[in-house]
Order: C-alpha cells, then sequence, then structure tokens
C-alpha cells in the first residue's frame, strides 16, 4: 500500500515537472532584457522626441549611438513582425510545384543555393511519381489480369 | 391584425438586412505604428521605427519605415521589396506569404494558435501549467523531415508564447506575447519578445534578442490607400 501511494506521489511530481518544463519555456529574465535595452529605449525615446530624425542626421558621437548598427537587417526586422510557420522552403516549391516551383525561385529569389534546392524537390518529386507509376502498372496493373 | 403583418414584415426586413450589417463587421485592414529593438549574437544593437499597414484585399504588408533611414518595405506573395526615394533598390524572395503572418491571424481573430489550425499541423492534448494552457502541435508525419515542432502556450484565451523547433528537436526561437491593443473588435500584440537561437560554425549555441512594440492600432482605416496598396516600381533601379 505504502509502495503504490509512493509510486503514485512520484508519478504525479514527475508529470508535474513534465509541465513546468513546458511552461518555463516561456519564461525570460526580464531584468537581464531591461538592462540590455536600456540604451535603445533611450535612442527610441530621442528618436519619438525629435520628429523626423534619422541615423544619419544624427550625430555620429552621440553615445546614443554607440554599438548602434547604421543600417537594419529589413528580413530580419521583417521576420518578427510577419513570422510564417507555412513559410514555403524552396524544396517544396521545387516538390509541389514542379518546374514552375524552380522557375518561381530562379526568377524570384535570384540565388544559385535556393534554385538548386527547388530543383532537387521537383527531381524528388519527379523520382515520386515515376515510382507510383511504375507501382500502379507493374503491381497494380498486372493485378487486373486476375479478373 | 395589422399590427402582428407590421411587425412580421419587420423581422422579415431585419432578417433580409443581416447579410448587409455584417459587412460592418467584416475587418479588413489594419495599421500600427512600430519599434524593433534588437541585440545581436555579437552584441551589436539595432533599432527600427515606423509604420505597418496590411490589407487583406491587396494582400501588401507596407513598413513606412522612419528609422533608422526614410524607406518604405512592401511585401506581396512572395516577394521582399525595398524603395527608397521612391525607387525599387532591391527585390527579394522570401519564404513568406501575407496571408500568413500576425497581421491576418489578428484581423481573423485567429492569432490564438497563430493560424496552425489551418496547416498541415496537429494539436495534441493541451496541458494547463498555472496560468498557462500549453499544446504541442506536430507536423504531418510526411513533412517531419522538413518541419519541427511547435508548443503554443495560451494565457486567458490569448496567444502568450510560441516555441519552434528544428526536425532535430533543437529549440530554435521562442516568442513571447505581452499585453494586447485593442481596436476595431481585434486583439494585436503591445508586446513581443522573441528569442533567436542559432548554431555556430563551431558548434557553439549563441542567441540574439528582439523586442517589438505595437501602438496607434487602427482597424479598417480608410485614409491611406495609396499606401496599403503601394505602387511597387516594376524594375529595380541600379
Amino acid at each position: 500500500m505504502i509502495k503504490k501511494v509512493l509510486f503514485s506521489a512520484l508519478f504525479a511530481f514527475a508529470c508535474n515537472l513534465g509541465f513546468a518544463a513546458d511552461a518555463a519555456l516561456f519564461e525570460v529574465n526580464e531584468q537581464e532584457i531591461s538592462t540590455e535595452f536600456a540604451q535603445l529605449d533611450e535612442l527610441e525615446s530621442y528618436v519619438n522626441a525629435n520628429d523626423g530624425v534619422t541615423f544619419s542626421a544624427m550625430d555620429a558621437s552621440n553615445p546614443l549611438l554607440a554599438n548602434v548598427s547604421a543600417g537594419n537587417s529589413a528580413l530580419g526586422v521583417v521576420s518578427s513582425l510577419a513570422e510564417a510557420p507555412l513559410g514555403i522552403p524552396s524544396f517544396l516549391w521545387g516538390f509541389c510545384f514542379n518546374v514552375a516551383g524552380v522557375a518561381i525561385v530562379y526568377f524570384v529569389a535570384d540565388d544559385r543555393e535556393e534554385t538548386r534546392k527547388a530543383f532537387i524537390g521537383c527531381a524528388v518529386s519527379g523520382g515520386l511519381y515515376i515510382l507510383w507509376w511504375v507501382f500502379w502498372v507493374l503491381v497494380a496493373g498486372n493485378a487486373f489480369l486476375f479478373f | 391584425m395589422h399590427k402582428l403583418r407590421l411587425w412580421v414584415g419587420l423581422v422579415i426586413l431585419f432578417l433580409f438586412m443581416l447579410p448587409n450589417l455584417s459587412i460592418g463587421q467584416h475587418r479588413f485592414r489594419l495599421k500600427a505604428e512600430f519599434s524593433i529593438k534588437e541585440k545581436n549574437a555579437d552584441g551589436k544593437l539595432g533599432l527600427t521605427m515606423g509604420t505597418v499597414y496590411y490589407d487583406k484585399t491587396f494582400k501588401k504588408i507596407v513598413y513606412q519605415v522612419r528609422f533608422p533611414e526614410k524607406e518604405t518595405w512592401v511585401i506581396s506573395d512572395t516577394v521582399f521589396h525595398r524603395i527608397v526615394n521612391g525607387k525599387l533598390v532591391a527585390k527579394q524572395f522570401i519564404p513568406m506569404l501575407p496571408s500568413s503572418t500576425l497581421f491576418d491571424y489578428a484581423l481573423a481573430n485567429n492569432l490564438g494558435n497563430f493560424g496552425l489550425e489551418k496547416s498541415f499541423y496537429k494539436a495534441g492534448n493541451p496541458k494547463k501549467d498555472g496560468d498557462q494552457v500549453i499544446t504541442t502541435w506536430t507536423p504531418d508525419d510526411r513533412l517531419k523531415k522538413a518541419f519541427g515542432e511547435v508548443i503554443i502556450s495560451r494565457k486567458n484565451n490569448q496567444l502568450y508564447g510560441i516555441a519552434f523547433y528544428s526536425p532535430k528537436n533543437e529549440l530554435l526561437k521562442k516568442q513571447i506575447f505581452k499585453g494586447y491593443l485593442k481596436a476595431g473588435g481585434i486583439s494585436f500584440p503591445e508586446e513581443i519578445t522573441e528569442i533567436i537561437y542559432k548554431i555556430e560554425a563551431n558548434g557553439m549555441r549563441s542567441q540574439s534578442t528582439k523586442i517589438s512594440t505595437f501602438k496607434n492600432l487602427v482597424v479598417n482605416d480608410l485614409k491611406d490607400q495609396n499606401i496599403y496598396n503601394f505602387p511597387v516600381p516594376a524594375v529595380v533601379s541600379k
């Protein structure tokens, strides 16, 4: 009986540990972040207070600009604001849309590596189609001969 | 008897008008001021500020950036356009569709599950932990080699956190949503803290942090039509 109680308690404890790990995933050190971003908070207030001010128009020696990049990573910024879990990798463009998908990646991305991925996707898709066709002709097709 | 007929007539008229009345509830565009603060793994800092516009009909996300420099970014289909002084200076393919973004989900009041319920992801059983409800979403078996799990946390029935994993179950990034702006019948995150994890060439893990804040949310704004449907120059200027 005692063993059962202990086992149940241990099991419940283990389950709670598992849940805690999930919730803890979304905990962040607010204090640390606040300290790290204090300079940027000040810079933001400065930009809000000085309408139309840009990085290039500010004095480079301004301590608010210390260690701040002059340009921004536009795509990085966009990915923050417009996260897309359904973003379509080049491989899938080729896999799903075949030659048209490769053409889209080739013309739009203008990137050899991305185009190569799309081409691999297209080739895999084509290979699967041929296998599927062979399967139906050789296996299912022969099966029809028995009727 | 006449009164009864009058009432029946009014009820029928009301029922016929319902579809027209519901058009007034249709949310098709939003705009908000944003600021994004970044601290990269190398310690470099970044600040980007401006206003973002999204229209479901035009399927365009338009960013009017005012800091660090004045420029316009337009995302339509899967193309990112960078426009400076009215000239298209760069155009790049990005794996992102405007209809699969935070903006579209917010307009559809579908932010709670980040649009995953309409995807190839399947939800596991939700688990309650304190004030969070955690759900693990797993991709379709056929896509498990390309996509990892996504864990979603909800607080007070609103999206609180989302974490993306690689197919090898490595944490790629997580976002925490703090506070919500409310306007025109929708809720939109007021602050998003994002931590991105990266495995460097030497095998060490590094992380960068971004804080996105939004204010002055406007829904179904009928002004600025030319911005919501920003005309992108066809040719990249050299």
